[in-house]
């Protein structure tokens, strides 16, 4: 029993660099959230979500003055998932006898980085390292969630106008290190901007939305994403060697 | 949008976020073997992240000139390895510099 307890201890150890690498994400992006105009509870639900390209899915739409949930939930389970694949491998880690709640633990506040750090250690993981190690970094984003939530107010006018930028430079310094690794992954991010570029450049395709009565911003960006992703496996096929080396990086 | 409204994307948003964590972890035991499936959600996150950034970014400050600064300065970084944060913030200061100078031209009010 006290082994085990270990292992949730050396488990958050290890997610200790996650968490600090976390911390002024979170609070960036709820700096974000709170000057779009979510109050403090809103705002607590919104680190919760913990994930940062959803956090961003959600800006990007509420901003736009998107309504309808079923547009953001549907662009979230699109954008994220890629964590039915990380879980898919992550069973295969996971010691035979870890009991069924500490998967589920685990499993609600995995990441990305936490899914690549586990998933260099040699062996079957115990479920209490798992936990340990994605722990921290949870404890990480949500203290900077809140931080940033409650320190908004003290942002000096003067440089609101451009804080809108900081969201995209979160976004652009997440694409840029795996385009670079990888020119299969450079090829789809130019593919969407160019599609993107044609979508907004035909304006009867937003007025048909429109029409509808939804909002065509979340309706074309989806589009985009999902139609420039499907062209390049189509046209390029990511090999297995490929994938692990992007993973790696990640 | 009214408050209640907010509440139920944003607590819909965690509650699909916590499904697709948890729920795979618990039923699946087999890998995806489909070669097209694993390249698309390989490919996905890049795409949304583009989708997400490409074209609003360009209005999310006063002018588009100051985000262009600002997105340049955060590409070249970000190529460099510079970390999220670190970019984000240069990014930011760089269209704030942009900003304060095209003001003092006053080619910007």
């Amino acid at each position: 029993m006290i082994e085990k307890n270990n292992d949730f201890k050396r488990g958050f150890k290890d997610g200790i660099p996650i968490a600090l690498a976390y911390l002024p994400i979170s609070m960036a992006i709820a700096v974000d959230a709170v000057l779009s105009g979510l109050n403090f509870s809103m705002a607590q639900i919104f680190g919760i979500m913990y994930t940062g390209s959803g956090q961003g899915i959600f800006l990007n739409y509420f901003k736009k003055g998107e309504t309808l949930a079923l547009m953001y939930v549907f662009m979230l389970f699109i954008a994220n998932f890629r964590y039915v694949i990380f879980s898919i491998s992550m069973s295969q880690k996971i010691k035979s006898d870890t009991p069924t709640w500490q998967k589920l633990l685990f499993g609600v506040i995995n990441t990305d980085e936490v899914y690549v750090l586990a998933m260099q250690n040699q062996g079957a993981l115990s479920g209490k390292y798992l936990m340990g190690l994605a722990f921290s970094p949870f404890l990480g984003y949500i203290l900077g969630n809140t931080t940033g939530s409650l320190v908004t107010g003290l942002i000096p006018d003067i440089v609101k106008p451009v804080l809108g930028i900081m969201l995209y430079g979160l976004f652009i310094a997440m694409v840029i290190p795996s385009a670079k690794k990888s020119r299969k992954i450079l090829s789809s991010v130019v593919v969407t901007i160019i599609l993107s570029y044609i979508l907004e450049a035909i304006p009867i395709i937003g007025k048909t939305i429109s029409s509808w009565g939804i909002n065509p911003a979340g309706i074309t960006m989806i589009t985009c994403a999902v139609s420039a992703a499907a062209i390049c496996s189509w046209i390029a096929p990511i090999e297995e060697k490929e994938l692990s080396d992007i993973k790696e990086e990640e | 949008m009214n408050s209640q409204n907010i509440y139920i994307i944003l607590i819909s948003m965690a509650i699909t976020m916590i499904a697709l964590r948890a729920i795979p972890l618990l039923f699946f035991k087999k890998k995806i073997e489909n070669k097209f499936l694993k390249s698309f959600f390989t490919y996905i996150p890049g795409t949304v992240l583009t989708a997400l950034i490409v074209p609003e970014v360009f209005s999310s400050t006063s002018t588009p000139i100051s985000a262009w600064a600002g997105v340049i300065v955060a590409v070249v970084l970000s190529y460099f390895g510079r970390g999220l944060f670190t970019v984000s913030v240069c990014a930011v200061i760089t269209s704030f510099i942009t900003e304060v100078i095209m003001r003092s031209m006053g080619i910007l009010n």
